[in-house]
């Protein structure tokens, strides 16, 4: 009787370990939709990172098209809480986020974006970078629900006043799956 | 040879009419109980109260056994469940039936006449059903581009999955033949096929299921009447 009655007592406590739903949370450890890494050189020496001076980063509009105005922002990646702005950023690499709803994204890059309540100046050192890709949707858990890989990256740089800053424009990885290396190049 | 068998015919008549009346002489200090044997049917009446409840989930179940032998019994559940998954990032919806099949033992002693029950019982599950991805959302590090949420209906038909499953529960007698059930039940999935890049977040009969692991939980609350075909004296 007294083994019977420990079993059942083991029974509802498995029951009531399952009744914690823990795998309902996304962990913030959880490698979501991956960010596209940009990694700057020196055109001169095309080994050597050099990283380009305030640089803002917004997106660029089609006519007609609704978009963002603001500086772009991701979740620093060893701490979500905290929020990185590229307003002006100074460094050699970065990640920026690639639309998941459409095949296209267009940024301005501005360098020496040095005054930040003043309006970019479009004459002053801005070029238009286009990336152009296919999206594939991938589960992920129920959790965090459903990522997108990014396949076929192309890029295109336009410059409106035909004195662009980027010399230089490469392809690294054109399958966008993971933010272990860098997928695009940038020469300067 | 017939003359022999019929001898023994007749040595059992004699035998059995002695016993009677030993029975008869012997009433006042040994009562045999006589047993109850039939088939028991119901119906699992927690469903349709969280039916009403529960905006998430819908069924209904039929239950029944068969008393095989002494304190076994075969036993079945047949049913139909539409459960509604929503989680942070993902609504799902799960349409389907079920039946499940196995058997309980009676590991309870009763008292005089009574026929109560608590019982241990196993199960084998069986589930074909559909699942309509309502909503989902694309997940990102960063929010420039704003939430990425899905609507999209599509339906993925013809989905089956199978579990065994253990319970415990008790059955108490509480009007002539008229049975109140209850019981708690673990629930681990032997083999499933879930739709392409993605998965089964419910199985009806399952309940959710756990990204983590192949274990499921549920409980049933059942009333039952039983149909009597015999009855046979306690060993």
């Amino acid at each position: 009787m007294k083994i019977k009655s420990y079993s059942l007592l083991l029974f509802f406590a498995i029951l009531a370990a399952l009744g914690c739903q823990r795998d309902d949370i996304c962990p913030e450890t959880q490698d979501t939709t991956p960010l596209l890494i940009i990694r700057f050189y020196d055109i001169e020496e095309p080994e050597v990172l050099k990283a380009p001076q305030n640089l803002g980063i917004i997106e660029n509009c089609a006519e007609g098209q609704e978009c963002n105005e603001e500086y772009v922002t991701i979740r620093n990646r060893s701490n979500r809480d905290q929020i990185v702005t590229f307003e002006r950023f100074t460094g050699d690499s970065l990640a920026i986020p690639l639309k998941t709803d459409e095949d296209l994204t267009a940024y301005k890059f501005i360098l020496n974006n040095n005054a930040a309540d003043q309006e970019p100046d479009p004459e002053k050192d801005t070029d238009v970078i286009t990336f152009t890709y296919g999206r594939q949707e991938e589960y992920i858990n129920r959790a965090c629900a459903f990522r997108v890989n990014y396949v076929g990256l192309k890029v295109d740089v336009q410059d409106s006043d035909g004195t662009s800053w980027i010399q230089d424009i490469q392809v690294e990885q054109t399958n966008i799956e993971d933010q272990n290396q860098a997928h695009v190049s940038i020469f300067f | 040879m017939y003359r022999y068998f019929s001898s023994i015919l007749f040595i059992l008549l004699i035998n059995l009419s002695l016993s009677a009346q030993q029975q008869n002489a012997a009433v006042q200090d040994t009562v045999e109980y006589k047993e109850k044997y039939g088939i028991r049917v119901g119906v699992d009446i927690s469903k349709p109260i969280r039916t009403l409840v529960d905006d998430n989930f819908s069924g209904i179940e039929l239950v029944g056994d068969y008393r095989v032998y002494d304190n076994f019994y075969a036993a079945a559940e047949l049913g139909t469940a539409k459960i509604t998954f929503e989680g942070d990032n993902i609504e799902t919806f799960t349409n389907g039936s079920y039946i499940k099949l196995g058997g309980d033992y009676n590991a309870y002693e009763n008292w005089l006449d009574m026929q109560n029950a608590i019982f241990v019982g196993v199960r084998y599950g069986f589930a074909t059903f559909s699942q309509t991805l309502d909503q989902y959302q694309i997940y990102t590090s960063s929010n420039y581009f704003g939430r990425d949420i899905r609507e999209d209906d599509t339906e993925t038909t013809g989905l089956t999955a199978s579990w065994a499953e253990v319970m415990v529960g008790i059955k108490v007698e509480v009007l002539n033949n008229l049975y109140l059930s209850a019981n708690v039940q673990l629930k681990r999935k032997i083999g499933q096929n879930s739709p392409s890049n993605f998965d089964n977040l419910a199985i009806p009969g399952f309940g959710r299921t756990y990204d983590s692991s192949e274990f499921g939980a549920g409980f049933g609350y059942s009333i039952s009447y039983l149909i009597p075909f015999y009855k046979k004296a306690r060993d």
